[in-house]
């Protein structure tokens, strides 16, 4: 018998899952103001600033950008094997934990708190209410929201300090409040307002001639649409850990930022900065929404450890930090919109109504200024806009998953969707019509950040051609088969209808900035300097890199890790600049305050492009002085040596070579250099341009309602992709995450709806699980971008606003069902589909 | 009253004895001092009985001082410092704090501490350290399946368990392994095909490259 043949053994590679990567010409004709021609150097609008293309790195001789890299061992490996440290795990073996006391009521004072049942309890050791604790950050008498704090107790045991919270006995002034939009929008609503904001923030936006315009129109519908809020849920509990040593404390934290929070905390202990360190190196998951909520505990843990002398632990539970995450509001829309019969959009007036919660005023959901980024990309040449933001006793809003999207596309994405209706049109030929190209010309005031000029602004005109806009709808669109789509809502045969839905979303796209050195940097930072130090501190972006002498290159960076993998992104591109073709060499050090120089923090999708920004400007400079001295060494001309995975040799003679480590050995230490970088919206000025889209194919049973989600094109203009395995990956859960937001409200309390979670942690929230998720394709546009390094953009944040439009559009051209009121459940498809007469026809 | 553990426990009467200690004021560095035993001030039982016993974590045997209510979880990674086990939603509704006990999974948050005395209990720790990877790690970081990685260590361990039961799952059966598991990251695609692949690694069928 003759021996089987052996069967080759499948490898199992670092790729990403079904991804498409379309490369856009590099030199395009279309270009205006773009830099998609032959030049070196853009010179950007009235301003006329230089700006070197690529910043002298083109996209088409990278060796490391662009290939599918796995996470650095040092983020990723303490992932997979139970040691990443997140705050939850820090432990110290004589720590106190803390659990809290939190507000039953959606309003009220507290009178009194008698703690002394509760101090004679087992294990108690501190009791925290508004008579002790730091002064700059008291634990609040006035309860604005229902799960606020009225009092902390640290014991031996967490079982032990909620044995103790039971014993408190609180003595409220209980006052009446509005917590749902309902509420506030009532004529009898209860005066809320504060110092820094009243009950109602009213904005107004308009150009053109609105009332003109429609005269003018074929087609003029008014559409209304509500979004019932939504929440990110990440899932570390809120916590964080105090310790001191002497003087010096030492805080284990969650959140988005590094430096800010030091030296917030230093503030509200009224301490010097060094003498706190923060550290922050991985988070499971903030998802912005954990930006505002770890950070009120850290000064109340902090005075608790130094009155006992001991560490100090906080963990939330998730009833607990349901209330104090940053949530998506609940948001009203009404829409009057005209337009051509050929489908060219004239006129919109616009009316929203949002619940901003219990915030003060300011970031967080103060201002609703996010609501406006649709217009980002679409051309509406006449716009009158009203909007009321309440200030209510609901928990407070803000960034969760982006800022002000999928609430407001929830309303645009399907009005687009109603409108290319009305005028007979395909919803993706009604875009492409109704959306800015390459050349079209915007004006200033006329929406988004064109509101604001621009840097690349000229006359008052705007023209930006570095977007894809045709390529994600075009490229998407082949992917899902959108010609093949149901031109009929409802019209597919039989029981189960199969449909598909598209939804665009422009926000936070294209993030660059300025590097220090450039131009456009001194530009920013010397306006900045006028405004005194927090301005720079807030807006310049900090970072050394050490090379040492084995050669290894130690990337210094002052932020944490939420999963987002952009150390491993900024590594590639340091890594590309040093002419490295892998990360061997690569070593990273971040999320602590005594480790890194200061930045301001994280989030939308700018820290691979700004952080990153600091840290490539250190590696240029480190670039042009290891030739310098490899030049000196070798005695050749610098023009003449070229680079290779820590090698420096002379072209055409690799024997002349030297090594970094032989550099850092020559130096006698590490070379270390410092880099900077900052952003043009630090003064005012956007400099957002790039654009996201889904599509989505979704399956409804008509006999009860039910869908299936089965497809996704999820599409991105991408400037050019650092890394298509993390990135599909990331993108795969910002899918998933915004979907999520259609498809479940916040599941109010029932004795005071609109005031606070239904508090069963996971149980009464609806997540999805490992049995929901589409077969997804990424579609990846390279762009190019002409203003950053390689060619790269931010797209974070991109397409996260399209998902829920784009599910309740599929859902429509399904079964002819159409969501206006969120969330999307099987009831209200149910109930659609009765209403139409649909429901349970046996076919 | 909010559903917890801590309540279903005092609704049980488990470990109802009355006697406490307690704190004569709120001191720096306290530590309960034995006093008089009096009831508690509550009605409800706040003391509860103290346990001492063995337990079994990856094959090494430690001794554990716990009370009745003390959940495994608590024992695993406060008492006994193995930190990987997270616990996220303390509702037995997310899985992040699975564990095995004699080869089955079980929420940690949610299974008390002595009923896992006289059983094997298997944490992520017991599955690799970064110098010596299990394949389920090994392709978990290459296919980015742990993005925050807090879900991790969880889904880890009943993959674990899954495997050793089934090394050769279909998809379907992966997703009905793992349906007890949130990933908040939502790298469920990138977790399937982990699990997937480990067991062609298992069996012999695919190496890594």
């Amino acid at each position: 018998m003759s021996p089987e043949p052996q069967k080759q053994k499948q490898q199992i590679k670092a790729e990403p899952e079904q991804c498409v990567i379309i490369n856009q010409p590099i030199v395009r004709t279309f270009s205006t103001a773009g830099g998609h021609g032959p030049e070196d150097t853009l010179v950007e609008g009235d301003e006329k600033l230089t700006i070197k293309k690529w910043q002298g790195y083109p996209p088409d001789k990278c060796r490391l950008i662009g290939k599918p890299t796995v996470a650095m061992p040092e983020v990723m490996l303490p992932r997979v094997t139970g040691k990443a440290m997140y705050a939850t795990r820090v432990v110290f073996p004589n720590m106190l934990y803390c659990k809290m006391l939190s507000s039953p009521h959606p309003r009220a004072r507290v009178k009194s708190v008698d703690t002394s049942k509760a101090e004679k309890m087992p294990g108690v050791a501190y009791i925290l209410t508004s008579g002790n604790g730091p002064k700059a950050w008291p634990v609040p008498t006035n309860l604005d929201f229902q799960g606020e704090v009225v009092a902390l107790v640290a014991a031996e045991t967490e079982d032990q300090a909620e044995d103790a919270i039971a014993a408190l006995e609180v003595a409220y002034d209980v006052l009446p409040f509005a917590s749902s939009l309902q509420q506030a929008m009532a004529p009898n609503v209860p005066d809320l307002s504060t110092r820094a904001r009243g009950n109602v923030v009213k904005t107004a936006y308009h150009w053109g001639d609105v009332d003109k315009a429609y005269t003018q129109c074929d087609v003029i519908k008014e559409f209304t649409y509500f979004f019932a809020g939504a929440i990110p849920i990440p899932f570390q509990p809120i916590g964080s850990v105090a310790k001191w040593d002497g003087d010096k404390l030492t805080v284990w934290g969650m959140g988005q930022a590094v430096a800010p929070l030091r030296n917030t905390l230093a503030k509200q202990m009224g301490m010097d900065r060094e003498k706190v360190r923060y550290i922050n190196k991985w988070n499971g998951g903030t998802f912005g929404g954990a930006m505002p909520s770890a950070p009120k505990f850290y000064p109340w843990v902090s005075y608790i450890s130094k009155e006992t002398n001991r560490p100090v632990k906080i963990t939330l539970n998730k009833g607990e930090e349901l209330a104090h995450l940053a949530v998506k509001p609940q948001t009203l829309c009404k829409f009057k919109v005209g337009a051509t019969k050929d489908g060219k959009i004239l006129a919109c007036r616009r009316e929203f109504h949002v619940n901003t919660g219990a915030n003060p005023g300011g970031g967080f959901g103060g201002e609703g200024g996010g609501g406006r980024s649709e217009l980002y990309l679409h051309v509406v040449p006449n716009w009158d806009e009203i909007g009321f933001l309440y200030r209510t006793n609901s928990m407070n809003t803000g960034p969760s998953r982006s800022n002000y999207q999928q609430e407001f596309k929830w309303a645009w994405e399907q009005m687009m969707d109603e409108m290319a209706e009305a005028c007979q049109m395909d919803p993706m030929k009604f875009r492409l019509l109704n959306v800015q190209k390459p050349g079209t010309k915007v004006a200033i005031g006329q929406g988004g950040p064109t509101i604001v000029q621009m840097p690349e602004t000229e006359n008052g005109l705007l023209t930006y051609d570095d977007y894809a806009v045709v390529e994600i709808l075009e490229e998407g669109g082949k992917v899902i088969g959108w010609d093949k789509r149901n031109p009929v809502p409802g019209g597919n045969p039989g029981r189960f209808k199969k449909g598909l839905g598209l939804a665009m979303s422009q926000h936070h796209a294209g993030r660059v900035g300025y590097q220090e050195g450039e131009p456009g940097y001194e530009w920013v930072v010397s306006r900045l300097r006028t405004d005194g130090n927090d301005a720079i501190e807030g807006n310049v972006f900090q970072a050394f890199i050490n090379l040492d002498e084995e050669g290894h290159v130690i990337l210094h960076f002052g932020q944490p890790d939420s999963g987002t993998n952009h150390g491993t992104s900024m590594a590639m591109q340091v890594g590309e600049i040093l002419g490295y073709t892998n990360l061997n060499a690569m070593r990273l050090i971040w999320g602590d305050t005594d480790s890194s120089p200061d930045s301001p923090g994280w989030h939308s999708g700018m820290v691979t492009q700004l952080q990153g920004g600091a840290l490539n400007n250190a590696a240029d400079k480190m670039r042009k002085e290891l030739l310098k001295r490899a030049a000196e060494t070798l005695k050749v001309d610098a023009a003449k040596l070229e680079i290779t995975d820590g090698v420096i040799s002379v072209t055409g003679d690799a024997k002349k070579r030297i090594t970094f480590a032989e550099l850092a050995k020559a130096n006698k230490g590490v070379i270390s250099i410092f880099g900077r970088c900052t952003h043009p919206a630090a003064i005012g000025r956007a400099m957002n341009r790039g654009i996201g889209c889904c599509f989505t194919e979704v399956e409804v049973d008509t006999w009860t309602g039910d869908y299936r989600y089965l497809r996704a094109a999820y599409c991105h203009d991408a400037g050019h992709l650092n890394n298509p395995l993390l990135a599909s990956a990331d993108m795969n859960g910002s899918l998933i995450q915004s979907t999520q937001m259609a498809t479940d409200a916040i599941p109010w309390d029932r004795e005071f709806p609109g005031t606070r979670h239904y508090a069963v942690g996971y149980l009464s929230y609806r997540l999805p699980t490992i049995m929901e998720p589409p077969d997804t394709t990424n579609v990846f546009i390279n762009s190019w971008e002409p203003r950053w390094f390689f060619g790269s953009k931010g797209f974070a944040e991109t397409a996260i606003g399209a998902p829920p439009g784009a599910l309740a559009n599929a859902i429509y051209n399904a079964c002819g069902v159409r969501i206006r009121e969120h969330p999307i459940t099987k009831d209200a498809i149910a109930a659609g589909l009765k209403a139409n007469g649909t429901l349970g026809v046996i076919a | 009253m909010e559903y917890s553990r801590r309540n279903f426990m005092k609704a049980a009467g488990v470990g109802a004895v009355a006697v406490t200690t307690s704190v004569s004021a709120v001191v720096a560095g306290a530590t309960p001092a034995p006093a008089a035993a009096k009831p508690s001030p509550l009605a409800i039982p706040v003391a509860m009985s103290k346990e001492t016993s063995s337990f079994n974590v990856n094959g090494k045997v430690y001794q554990a001082e716990y009370e009745a209510r003390t959940t495994l979880w608590e024992v695993i990674a406060v008492k006994l410092g193995l930190t990987g086990t997270n616990r996220s939603c303390n509702r037995a509704s997310c899985g992040a704090c699975s564990v095995l006990m004699d080869g089955t999974s079980f929420y940690s948050c949610h299974t008390l501490a002595m009923e896992a005395v006289g059983k094997k209990v298997f944490t992520v720790e017991g599955l690799g350290d970064e110098k010596n990877l299990h394949p389920l790690q090994k392709i978990a970081s290459m296919y980015s399946a742990a993005e925050c990685g807090f879900c991790t260590p969880g889904w880890e361990v009943t993959a674990k368990g899954l495997l050793d039961k089934n090394p050769n799952p279909t998809v379907e059966q992966v997703k009905a392994g793992l349906a007890g598991h949130i990933c908040r990251c939502a790298a469920y695609a990138s977790i399937i095909r982990t699990v997937v692949d480990t067991g062609k690694v298992l069996r012999g069928e695919a190496e890594i490259a």
